[in-house]
């Protein structure tokens, strides 16, 4: 039984990879202009010059290994959140974790104004979402609240961090304020450069590598405190720190490329459908789906309008009505 | 002439030609409004413009030939320079995204400084690095906006493109029909009180202060504006300051439209009974001619004066 699993999870996978790569061809080749498959090969080795190797080698790429490494983070701490506050409809964009990350780099552009660097951003981004996580868990786990209660009191620590965003933003009268606040509500990939690549490696990687080597304890946590505190793990201790982690994770993507929404949601849902909530095949999968699905979007964003449609924008509408979906097949079937 | 200063006249003379011709750097501005040293090699020949502004201040100097491509036009473009504006690509009814920038293969970007926020062109750094050359309209990002600055923006641009001597005719015209307004006004005692900004929905009313462009403008057409400090003001706000004109700024393109808009803020339930509304002294003025305006400020400032003062214009 568990050798099936594993075999069709080993499939999933390369699949999946195969998707990814598909993706990565696509999203090279096409776009307000296109490539052919030749003219990509050479200008991929090194051929050629000018505006169209630019447009290749100098946005394309970075933004493709941006958007699959943002994606695919974000996918995998969806399925994080939701089995350290055992809720599966926990996602960092419903919980208010990236409207915190918005507020903290919003207060940071108006304390410091326009010129603060991507660390300094991206601490204040990582503060707010922190503070969104810990006001989370301290309610829901202090009040034992439900699934359903929690999603809601989620959203309005959402309405909270937008409310106080917009009063910073209309107090300021900061016409740039708020167009960067705009930027990060819709939430783009159009900002990725190489330059941001490291940044966003070295925070969202060691993250991945993380919960995977702890998927056991993730599936411990989902039992319930008291079985995992039996079972050897100290539940409060796992679920802070994988918070923490979480929070760390969507504030880098938040600070560089803005809110996109229910990737964490949609993703780790379907896979569930198909392996369960086994956390060992569940993150890898999770990930490479998480990058698939936002550099395909990412494609049709960019490819829709000369001025580039928001990201954030389009899987806000793929999103919604998946999650009512989720709501109402839950209430249905009263869990 | 000596055999020695003919020679020296020579060398000289082709040295500055060769500087002429060669690279030609100024000081311009980031999106955020910091200084950056811009060098561009040659006079542009593909040039991509992003707002009407920008457009309209490089046709007004002839130069559609070495445009490739303009955007985000905020009003419908001045009558007058229409045939050119149509000869001229529109690549994008808002700002263009990098990538679609990018595969027209400019040498030359000319707009405000939102155009160069990431999620549109990016940094001006970023197309200094490929050998673009970029330029803001100074107005777009310093504050307080001013006259002086497009005077600048214009002397430069000029020089970029070696139409100085079209760049100074506009100029000298320019003041000559401002220097018309201001004589005119000047002999007014008791200047009109002036609420000068755009009317959002249900009342609400984002007034221009002193550090914009329009408030400058005003002062030149005889006005004065009541609220220096610039404010939103709810239906309330307006009632209390109840100012002798009201000046609507839009980026509508018919005139149904701008009669529409008028008439929201004429038939709001509360607003109907300001003083501007009930003497009929509600009056539009396009975005173009206000903000961050740049060969239109004389119109602006024109318009203004006739709506302030009809008597004498």
């Amino acid at each position: 039984m568990a050798s099936g699993k594993a075999a069709r999870f080993a499939l999933t996978g390369a699949i999946l990879l195969a998707v990814l790569f598909l993706s990565l061809v696509l999203s090279l080749r096409f776009g307000v202009t296109d490539f052919t498959v030749r003219e990509l090969l050479s200008l991929l080795a090194g051929e050629g010059s000018g505006m169209r190797r630019e447009i290749l080698v100098n946005l394309r790429l970075p933004r493709f290994f941006a958007g699959a490494l943002t994606g695919g983070s974000l996918a995998v701490c969806g399925a994080v959140m939701q089995a350290a506050v055992r809720n599966p409809m926990a996602d960092p964009y419903l919980m208010g974790v990236s409207s915190g990350a918005t507020l903290g780099a919003t207060l940071c552009i108006l304390t410091f104004g326009g010129r603060v660097g991507l660390l300094g951003l991206s601490g204040s981004a990582f503060a707010g979402a922190m503070a969104c996580s810990l006001l989370i868990s301290l309610i829901s786990f202090g009040t034992r609240a439900n699934a359903l209660l929690m999603i809601l009191i989620g959203l309005a620590i959402n309405a909270l961090c937008s409310s106080l965003g917009s009063l910073l933003v209309y107090l300021s009268f900061d016409a740039n304020l708020l167009r960067n606040l705009v930027f990060w509500l819709m939430g783009s990939l159009a900002p990725a450069t190489w330059d941001q690549l490291p940044f966003l490696f070295w925070i969202n990687v060691p993250g991945l590598v993380f919960f995977c080597s702890r998927s056991r304890n993730l599936n411990l946590i989902m039992l319930g405190d008291d079985e995992a505190g039996s079972l050897g793990l100290s539940p409060g201790n796992f679920r802070l720190l994988s918070l923490g982690v979480v929070a760390l994770m969507t504030a880098s993507c938040v600070s560089c490329f803005g809110m996109i929404g229910f990737v964490g949601i949609i993703i780790p849902h379907v896979l569930r459908f198909f392996f369960g909530s086994n956390h060992i095949y569940l993150l890898p999968l999770s990930f490479l789906a998480g990058a698939s699905f936002l550099v395909s979007v990412d494609l049709l964003a960019r490819s829709a309008h000369p001025s580039e449609i928001p990201l954030g924008v389009i899987t806000g509408i793929i999103g919604s009505p998946f999650f009512v979906w989720i709501l109402l097949r839950r209430w249905r079937t009263g869990r | 002439m000596t055999n020695k200063t003919a020679f020296i006249f020579i060398i000289l003379s082709f040295f500055s030609t060769f500087a002429f011709a060669g690279a030609f750097s100024y000081r311009n501005y980031d999106s955020s409004g910091g200084e950056v040293a811009v060098v561009v090699n040659k006079t542009p020949e593909r040039v991509i413009s992003t707002n009407g502004s920008t457009t309209e201040l490089l046709l007004r100097l002839g130069l559609e030939n070495v445009m490739i491509g303009s955007s985000w036009q905020d009003n419908p473009v001045a009558p007058d320079l229409k045939t050119a504006y149509d000869s001229v690509p529109v690549i994008s009814d808002r700002y263009p995204s990098r990538e679609l920038a990018l595969s027209l293969e400019p040498d030359f970007i000319y707009g405000w400084g939102s155009a160069f926020n990431p999620q549109a062109l990016g940094d001006v750094a970023y197309w200094h690095g490929l050998g673009v050359g970029t330029f803001v309209n100074r107005n777009s990002v310093l504050s307080p906006q001013r006259i002086r600055n497009f005077v600048l923006d214009i002397g430069e641009i000029g020089k970029i493109f070696g139409v100085s001597d079209r760049a100074d005719a506009f100029l000298a015209q320019a003041d000559a029909r401002i220097n018309k307004v201001r004589e005119k006004v000047s002999a007014i005692e008791t200047r009109k009180s002036v609420i000068i900004g755009e009317y959002l929905p249900n009342g609400i009313f984002l007034a221009y202060g002193g550090s914009s462009l329009a408030d400058e403008m005003l002062a030149m057409a005889g006005g004065r504006n009541a609220l220096p400090s610039g404010a939103i003001l709810s239906p309330e706000g307006l009632a209390t300051n109840d100012p002798e004109v009201i000046v609507m700024i839009h980026m509508l393109k018919t005139d149904s439209e701008v009669a529409a808009h008028l008439d929201e803020l004429r038939k709001h339930p509360v607003l109907k009974n300001l003083k501007a509304v009930r003497d009929g002294r509600v009056y539009p003025l396009p975005m173009a001619e206000a903000h961050c305006a740049g060969v239109r400020i004389p119109d602006g400032v024109e318009r203004l004066a006739s709506h302030l003062y009809p008597e004498l214009f």
